[in-house]
């Protein structure tokens, strides 16, 4: 079973938005705009590089599709004191300001500062207020004191 | 042959790169990018065997294989850097205590930047290889780059549990390590369930955490991955001076890999499984009690996995395993021809020969 992709309804809008444009795009590009192949496809570098250009178009539209097909709205929670999906939480950590999405797993990448909600740091802060600690305790103790929420 | 004899030259630089994160730290004679990338492989595999019956092992070993070969030109990048730019190199050690907390858009620059001077990298290093291959190999670390789908997020866990696993062993040898930093990140970034149990069962080996029957099965796992360590540090007498066994294995699949590329009738991913086994009896076969035991209590499918894949190697019966032992001898002749600082003409030879008689 696919697993869903929690998206904010800006987000998927983002992503549709997207999707239609690699599309065109797409129908653009093979649709008489294809480089003369010429004796042999190693020497024309031309045409693979168009082939590449194709083949990661494929790539990226299949899988916004794959997205967009399992794609569940977050809606913005009535109570906005709250973390939840989609929040934009700025802590304070060890003393020092950070700030992070709180996203679904599939959609997480805490580099990009997107924090999965299945992450020990995301379950913990799930449902907590403004202005509460929340303690994330293993092996060392990281208190994380919420400063800010937004949607 | 010669543009994939000059991207092995480039790829080999993989070993002379320590890990960025290891040096930061002070660590004494860190693993090598390629002896990381090697464990990460088999971790890969293995667990992959957990996840979905090895279904998707092949998709994961070769993600894994070319994960961080763009950090032969754009270098290894660690979190930290912008910070010890800018508090100065003398308050590295008080920085690294702790992991570096920064705003949602100096994560996003950051995050930005990285990405596209890797890509560029990427490109860069690849550029001369066959285009049907460099296609494969962009698409493979574009879907591991931006987690297109399940097995590459899946990966992209398992290559930092690698790094998790190697910090506690750093630390295990040298208390003053700083561990509590990769906690506070592990706590932020792990959400697959399987990396979440290799969390919990780090805390029961090396953070005296209470064991219990159910996770004594992933704790064998986690022994099995800790002993492999060994291959990190022991060198193999065949290799140039420097190298140890992870990297020379590294080198290896990568070669298995790129010289199967149009062969027919070849299982790459049985190929590259072989080649990944090679000289893991060190382990295997190691006659301390604590290895052999945690070999033994390995999950069934998983040392069934391992068993037959060892087999064939021994056994040189399939082309898959006579396919690795012609790559071993163009990997030991072009290690040689390189030392002794001489045209690569028989390296070249052979390659030639195993793409014209494997078509």
């Amino acid at each position: 079973m696919k697993k869903k992709h929690y998206l904010t309804e800006e987000g998927l809008e983002k992503i549709k938005a997207e999707l239609d444009r690699l599309k065109k795009e797409r129908k653009k590009r093979t649709k008489g705009d294809i480089p003369d192949v010429l004796h042999s496809e190693d020497l024309n570098q031309e045409y693979l590089d168009f082939r590449q250009q194709i083949e990661l178009l494929e790539k990226r539209i299949s899988k916004l599709e794959e997205v967009v097909k399992n794609a569940k709205v977050i809606k913005i929670p009535k109570n906005q004191e709250k973390v939840q999906l989609g929040a934009k939480v700025t802590v304070e950590a060890n003393g020092k300001e950070d700030e992070f999405v709180i996203v679904g797993s599939l959609e997480a990448d805490p580099s990009n500062g997107r924090i999965s909600n299945m992450s020990p740091v995301g379950k913990a802060l799930m449902g907590s207020e403004k202005g509460s600690e929340v303690e994330v305790s293993s092996p060392g103790k990281t208190v994380y004191k919420i400063k800010n929420i937004q949607y | 042959m010669k543009n994939i004899l000059n991207f092995l030259v480039e790829a080999e630089k993989l070993k002379e790169i320590p890990r960025k994160g290891w040096v930061l730290r002070g660590v004494k004679n860190p693993e090598s990018i390629a002896s990381h990338t090697f464990r990460t492989t088999i971790m890969a595999w293995l667990l992959e065997g957990k996840r979905s019956n090895f279904k998707e092992s092949e998709k994961v070993i070769k993600t894994s294989l070319i994960h961080d070969l763009c950090e032969i030109y754009a270098g290894d990048t660690t979190p930290y850097d912008s910070l010890i730019l800018e508090e100065g190199d003398n308050k590295k050690r008080e920085i690294m205590k702790t992991w570096p907390r920064l705003s949602l858009e100096e994560k996003q620059r950051n995050f930005k930047k990285k990405r596209k001077k890797e890509r560029e990298s990427l490109k860069e290093l690849i550029s001369d290889l066959p285009s049907d291959l460099r296609i494969k190999i962009l698409n493979f670390w574009m879907d591991y780059e931006e987690k297109t789908n399940e097995e590459s997020d899946f990966f992209s866990q398992i290559d930092r549990i690698e790094s998790l696993v190697q910090a506690h062993e750093y630390w295990e040898k040298d208390p003053s390590f700083p561990i509590n930093s990769w906690w506070e990140w592990a706590n932020e970034f792990f959400y697959d369930p399987i990396s979440l149990d290799l969390m919990e069962v780090l805390k029961i080996k090396f953070h005296n955490k209470k064991s219990d029957k159910k996770t004594e099965e992933v704790l064998n796992l986690l022994n099995f991955f800790i002993s492999l360590s060994v291959l990190k540090t022991k060198k193999l007498e065949r290799a140039n001076k420097e190298e140890v066994i992870a990297e020379y294995n590294y080198s290896l699949a990568l070669l298995v890999w790129i010289l199967s590329y149009g062969v027919e009738d070849l299982d790459t991913g049985k190929a590259l499984k072989i080649s990944l086994l090679n000289k893991v009896e060190e382990v295997l076969d190691s006659s301390e009690e604590e290895v052999n035991n945690c070999f033994d209590s390995l999950p069934r499918k998983i040392k069934k996995e391992l068993k037959s894949i060892r087999k064939e190697k021994e056994e040189m019966k399939t082309k898959e395993s006579k396919f690795v032992k012609k790559v071993i001898d163009i990997l030991n002749t072009f290690q040689k021809e390189r030392e002794d600082k001489e045209e690569f003409t028989e390296t070249l030879e052979k390659m030639n020969e195993i793409s014209k008689n494997n078509k």
